[in-house]
């Protein structure tokens, strides 16, 4: 485990939290890793090593579904080394969107700090089957690493303020939350229920929430009234 | 600590030898580090296994908090929490001297001790203690605190249950900073919550605002900007006032001059 993590500090050049998805991936032998800070129902992504890992991070987010929340909520790694496999599906509507996005093993390790936690590491295969004893043993050892390097990127930032690193890595998604407030003005319903209404729409339009939040924020798109669950038929442009 | 409780069979002027009852504890003091554990559980079983495993009559625990006062954690009775609370109140004792100095203070018969301290000394002979044993809880040049024996003879203790009583003291003292260690790491985490949701809370504002009055997003952060300066209160109290609808999005326009 020592080991592990020294071979994996020098691994990395910079203690940097942002760049480390690449290392991670590269380190581990897997097809992509995206690491994400929680805090609740939020999310965001501190960093992903390609595309599509980054898609997979995205889709969890939109969803609110997936081992990302899983492994959050548990505490514990959450594993399915086949996404087509033919078994009881944990995540309805994540798993064949991810397959889509070229996913078939997800493997998620909480990043955890004593027993608090502050996000997750996920990992994709574009391959079925499972890790290795060694893979797994060092993606524990991994994600304590990046929880540490997370907390120590954020004690030299002043009291109440994301650190640089992880507010430039958009952590906070400032559009989502920014299009969240929007939607909540537009429709007269609060913020909380405008973020509901921001995902249900990005769910049925089959859009990231991302990029729907893009759109309301540049104000190529608003929600109206009774654009709750019926996709675009709510949607002026 | 229950658990740990009822994982230990009876054991005082029981069959199970002294050596094995020793062994067991440190098994269970070690195993309890592993997993989520209560501090002030964990000293309680400290002060009890010392009742139970040397030639003590009643124990206790005393922890600095972060500002350095003592603070009474743990105590075999009733009357050795007494004897802890009434050293820290008059500021005088055994277990204080042991906390400052840092050193193991030995006190065979507190008759002679009345010079030392006046108020402890007569106060632990009427309720019936005539020795005291305390020793620091250490680590390198850190004292955490000190565990502390009291007997009700004058006996000097054995060579074996000194040694012993150190070694349970440090066993606690390991405990004490991993849980230190554990709450460190949970504030850092708190903290960076709150920051991720401090963030989070703004840009919502500024996304109410910007719909409201139809201004881009940096219009409305400078607008929230200028009433948390004029009002002197913090940008993400006045965000969370927004969101929260306390605080009228209208209550942000600029007044022309």
């Amino acid at each position: 485990m020592l080991q592990v993590a020294v071979a994996f500090a020098r691994h990395i050049s910079q203690p940097s939290p942002v760049g480390l998805c690449g290392v991670c991936a590269d380190f581990l032998d897997v097809s992509g890793a995206g690491i994400t800070l929680m805090s609740g129902l939020n999310s965001g992504p501190v960093c992903s090593s390609n595309d599509r890992s980054g898609a997979i991070e995205d889709l969890q987010f939109t969803l609110g579904q997936g081992p990302c929340q899983d492994a959050f909520a548990t505490g514990e790694p959450v594993t399915e080394t086949d996404l087509a496999g033919n078994r009881v599906n944990r995540w309805p509507q994540f798993t064949p969107q991810a397959l889509e996005i070229g996913a078939r093993g997800v493997f998620a390790y909480p990043l955890s700090a004593g027993p608090a936690r502050i996000g997750v590491l996920t990992l994709y295969q574009d391959l079925a089957g499972a890790l290795t004893e060694d893979q797994e043993a060092d993606c524990r050892a991994v994600a304590e690493v990046i929880a540490q390097t997370i907390l120590t990127s954020q004690a030299a930032s002043r009291p109440g303020v994301l650190a640089d690193e992880l507010d430039n890595a958009g952590a906070h998604r400032a559009e989502v939350h920014q299009a969240s407030g929007m939607v909540a003005v537009q429709l007269g319903v609060d913020v909380a229920e405008g973020a509901l209404r921001l995902r249900a729409h990005s769910y049925v339009a089959g859009r990231s929430i991302a990029d729907v939040a893009a759109d309301i924020v540049a104000r190529r798109l608003r929600l109206s009234g009774d654009d709750q669950d019926d996709g675009d038929g709510g949607v002026s442009r | 600590m229950t658990e740990m409780s009822e994982r230990l069979p009876q054991m005082k002027g029981q069959t199970m030898a002294r050596e094995e009852l020793l062994a067991e504890t440190f098994v269970q003091l070690a195993d309890s580090l592993v997993d989520e554990f209560d501090i002030i559980d964990l000293l309680t079983v400290v002060a009890d296994r010392c009742v139970e495993l040397l030639d003590t009559d009643a124990a206790g625990i005393l922890l600095a908090d972060s500002d350095g006062n003592l603070r009474v954690m743990a105590a075999s009775n009733e009357q050795a929490r007494m004897l802890e609370l009434f050293q820290l109140q008059n500021d005088e004792g055994p277990c204080l001297d042991a906390y400052s100095t840092g050193q193991p203070v030995v006190c065979t018969d507190l008759r002679l001790f009345s010079d030392a301290w006046p108020v402890f000394a007569s106060e632990a002979l009427d309720s019936g203690f005539l020795s005291v044993y305390a020793f620091p809880l250490r680590l390198r040049n850190n004292t955490l605190g000190a565990l502390n024996l009291f007997r009700t003879n004058s006996r000097q203790m054995p060579e074996t249950d000194i040694r012993l009583a150190q070694a349970l003291g440090d066993s606690a003292t390991i405990a004490i900073l991993q849980d230190q260690a554990i709450r460190d790491v949970s504030l850092e985490a708190g903290r960076l919550q709150h920051a991720l949701d401090s963030r989070i809370t703004i840009e919502q504002a500024k996304g109410m605002l910007a719909e409201r009055s139809n201004i881009d997003m940096s219009d409305a952060f400078e607008r929230m900007r200028t009433y948390s300066r004029a009002n002197n209160r913090q940008l993400t109290a006045v965000a969370a006032d927004i969101i929260a609808g306390t605080l009228p999005l209208d209550a942000l326009i600029p007044q022309p001059a």
